[in-house]
């Protein structure tokens, strides 16, 4: 009975134990701290997203971002990130964007086939300034000007043309 | 220079500023194309393709729940919402970002969130894009949001990328209850 006893204990702590490890792989990865660099980038500047990924059996970590304004955000899918020593995973990229304003980002993670993501964050962009030191918010409507220049042409021409025929 | 010149000359200018024309004014502006048919899921789980909806005008509002201009935007659609019901206008609001993560449940939450945080009801149609991006990569490429008024036989007759304020959502809609 006593040795009985005894393997039933040791059986129970084995499981309980066995548990409790599985319960531990099984967690969700910790998000550590995310580095921007630059911390305020501007449009169309190169951007190094760094992140500490705590958590076993992680096999693919996805940056997620977009360019945006007030007006429109635009689409840039997911992108792997180069895992560094330690729990450190890394992307440097290219902003393409001139008209950004803010970009929107987050991370998704495959732990144990598992993909967890995280929430969106928007990181402000260095506002771009010309050599007045203006911003270069302008509204750009393509090719009007060449409209006024054209219709300016074409009346001069017949005004031209007109003096010459008299 | 002879009149005949002039008149050749004021044909040529006529010619070459109406081809300019064309050219810029349909920078934002699509009117007449047949929209491609495309199938959506809804909040609660049916497929409804676009053509489901056809005999009526249709706003499709391609936009995504990480935007904040799409934010923007429901506020305007609101408006056409309150305005246009009656006037056989519905709206699709399809989230086109499934592929970079958005969710059904991420969707609604936002709808919960305007209910609850500014007491506005989102009560039109609202949809996901197939987790490959079929209708992100057909009617918003260029980014969200991205708008569409079809006419009741499902062709384009207005499009504009990026957000779009009420007036002039009203003003296309108003141009096409005027032509029924």
């Amino acid at each position: 009975m006593t040795n009985n006893r005894r393997i039933s204990i040791i059986f129970l702590t084995t499981i309980i134990l066995g548990t409790c490890i599985a319960s531990v792989t099984a967690t969700d990865p910790t998000i550590g701290s995310v580095t921007i660099t630059p911390n305020e980038p501007a449009p169309q500047s190169s951007v190094n997203f760094s992140v500490n990924i705590v958590g076993d059996g992680i096999s693919a970590v996805y940056l997620h971002y977009k360019e945006c304004n007030v007006q429109i955000c635009k689409v840039f899918n997911n992108i792997s990130m180069t895992k560094l020593s330690g729990n450190t995973y890394e992307k440097k990229i290219k902003l393409t964007w001139d008209e950004a304003t803010y970009i929107t980002y987050n991370f998704e993670i495959n732990s144990n086939g598992v993909w967890t993501k995280t929430e969106y964050v928007n990181v402000s962009l260095k506002p771009v300034t010309n050599d007045d030191g203006n911003n270069t918010n302008n509204n750009k409507q393509p090719g009007f000007e060449i409209l006024f220049f054209v219709a300016a042409v074409g009346v001069s021409v017949i005004i031209l043309g007109r003096k010459r025929s008299r | 220079m002879t009149i005949s010149a002039i008149k050749k000359l004021s044909v040529t200018f006529l010619v070459f500023l109406f081809v300019f024309l064309s050219i810029f004014t349909g920078c934002t502006e699509k009117k007449g194309n047949a929209g491609e048919d495309f199938s959506f899921t809804t909040l609660d789980g049916k497929m409804k393709h676009l053509n489901d909806f056809y005999g009526r005008i249709i706003v499709l509002d391609c936009m995504a729940v990480n935007c904040q201009p799409c934010m923007f935007q429901m506020f305007e659609l609101k408006k056409v919402s309150e305005n246009y019901s009656t006037n056989n206008v519905t709206i699709l609001s399809i989230d086109v970002w499934v592929s970079s993560g958005e969710t059904a449940s991420m969707l609604q939450d936002t709808i919960d969130a305007f209910k609850n945080q500014v007491n506005m009801t989102l009560d039109w149609t609202f949809g996901l894009d197939d987790p490959q991006g079929t209708i992100q990569n057909t009617y918003a490429s260029a980014g969200v949001p991205t708008l569409y008024i079809f006419d009741k036989k499902g062709n384009i007759y207005y499009s504009h990328v990026g957000y779009e304020d009420y007036s002039a959502l009203a003003s296309q809609l108003d141009q096409m209850l005027s032509k029924v």
